[in-house]
Order: C-alpha cells, then sequence, then structure tokens
C-alpha cells in the first residue's frame, strides 16, 4: 500500500546515490568476474598438473623401456 | 461644605461644645478628609502604574511570543538539516560498504588472475623445456 507521505521522506544527496549506485554496479561487476578467474585459474592449473603427469608418465615409460632392453640384451 | 465649615465655630459656640472639642473635631476632619484625598490619589497612581505595567507586560510578553516564535522556527530548520545530514551519512556509509565489498570481490579476483598468471609461467617452461629437450630425446 503506497505511502501519502513519499513527499515527507528525507532523501539522501544524489552525490550520495549516484556512490550508491556506482559502488553497487562495481560490487556486481566485481563479483561477476570472481568465478570467471577462479575458473580460468582451476583449469590452468589442471592442465599444469596434466602436463606434469604426463611428463612422469613419459619419463617413468622411458626408463620402463630403457630397463626392458638392457635386460633383453642381458638375457 | 467649606461654607459650611466656616460657620461650624459659630454654631459650636450656639450649641455650647467647648473649643477644644470643637479644635479636636476640626482637627479630625482634616485629618479623615486628607486620608480621604490620599487614598484615592493613591489608589489612582496604583491603577496607573498598575495599567502601565500591564502594557509592559503585553509588550514583552509579546516579544518573547515572537522570539519563541523565531527560535521554534529556527530549531526546525535545525532539525531538517539534521534529518538530511543523517539520511546522507547513512547512504555515504552504504556506499562506502558496497565499495568495500566490490574491492574486496575484486582483490580475491585479481588473486586469481595472478595465480593464473604464475602457473600459467610455470606451463610456457614447461613445454619451453618439452620443446627443447624433444630433438636430443628424439
Amino acid at each position: 500500500m503506497p505511502d501519502g507521505n513519499d513527499d515527507n521522506v528525507v532523501k539522501p544527496s544524489p552525490e550520495a546515490a549516484d556512490a550508491i549506485v556506482s559502488a553497487r554496479h562495481a560490487r556486481a561487476t566485481s563479483e561477476a568476474a570472481l568465478p570467471l578467474a577462479e575458473q580460468l585459474r582451476d583449469r590452468v592449473r589442471s592442465v599444469l598438473a596434466a602436463n606434469h603427469f604426463a611428463e612422469l608418465m613419459e619419463r617413468t615409460l622411458r626408463e620402463a623401456a630403457m630397463r626392458r632392453a638392457k635386460g633383453l640384451g642381458a638375457v | 461644605m467649606l461654607l459650611a465649615a466656616e460657620h461650624l465655630p459659630e454654631w459650636a459656640a450656639a450649641l455650647g461644645v467647648p473649643v477644644w472639642l470643637g479644635g479636636l473635631a476640626f482637627v479630625l476632619w482634616l485629618w479623615l478628609g486628607g486620608k480621604v484625598v490620599l487614598t484615592t490619589d493613591r489608589d489612582r497612581a496604583l491603577a496607573d502604574h498598575r495599567a502601565s505595567c500591564d502594557t509592559e507586560l503585553a509588550a514583552v510578553r509579546s516579544e518573547a511570543d515572537s522570539k519563541v516564535g523565531h527560535t521554534t522556527r529556527a530549531l526546525e530548520r535545525l532539525q531538517d538539516r539534521i534529518d538530511h545530514l543523517v539520511v546522507d551519512r547513512d547512504a555515504w556509509r552504504e556506499a562506502h560498504r558496497e565499495e568495500v565489498r566490490a574491492r574486496q570481490a575484486a582483490e580475491r579476483a585479481a588473486a586469481a588472475l595472478m595465480e593464473t598468471g604464475q602457473i600459467s609461467l610455470a606451463l610456457l617452461a614447461a613445454l619451453k623445456d618439452a620443446l627443447a629437450g624433444r630433438p636430443e630425446a628424439g
């Protein structure tokens, strides 16, 4: 139900109202960018972990192949 | 009455009233008459004084009412200004609170981006090592 005394309500200054709007816009923008940045960080981190895992796997396989070659040669 | 008073000694002598009693009555008459005159003058002066006091009191009261009205209006203006200031202060406080939240979110996003950059550098270094070592390995 609308209040008939809206004219008597003290309103803040235009500068303060603009500051509130600007701050809320900045907050919305920052909070929208935050999950994107965190998602990007997680993906890059997972890529680095996958690369590290691939290197380890490659090194392990290479070592196994060398040991197998040596073993076969010894036999 | 004065004419009657002029003949009082003769009437007193005719009636056989002693002189001292007549003199005493005359003195009493003078005293009572003076007292009546003085009382009348005093009442009139008192009434005049009271009227002037009432007039002055009314003027002072009117001036005081005017000052009270002026002070009341000044107080109302001050109250309005205080209300505006309080609302404005609350609005700026709310804006500051929103800015703090925005800055905190931006700082977290910046931290995530910096960590992303560091991980990317490490990934590029690993890629560089892999590219540099692959011909030798091949």
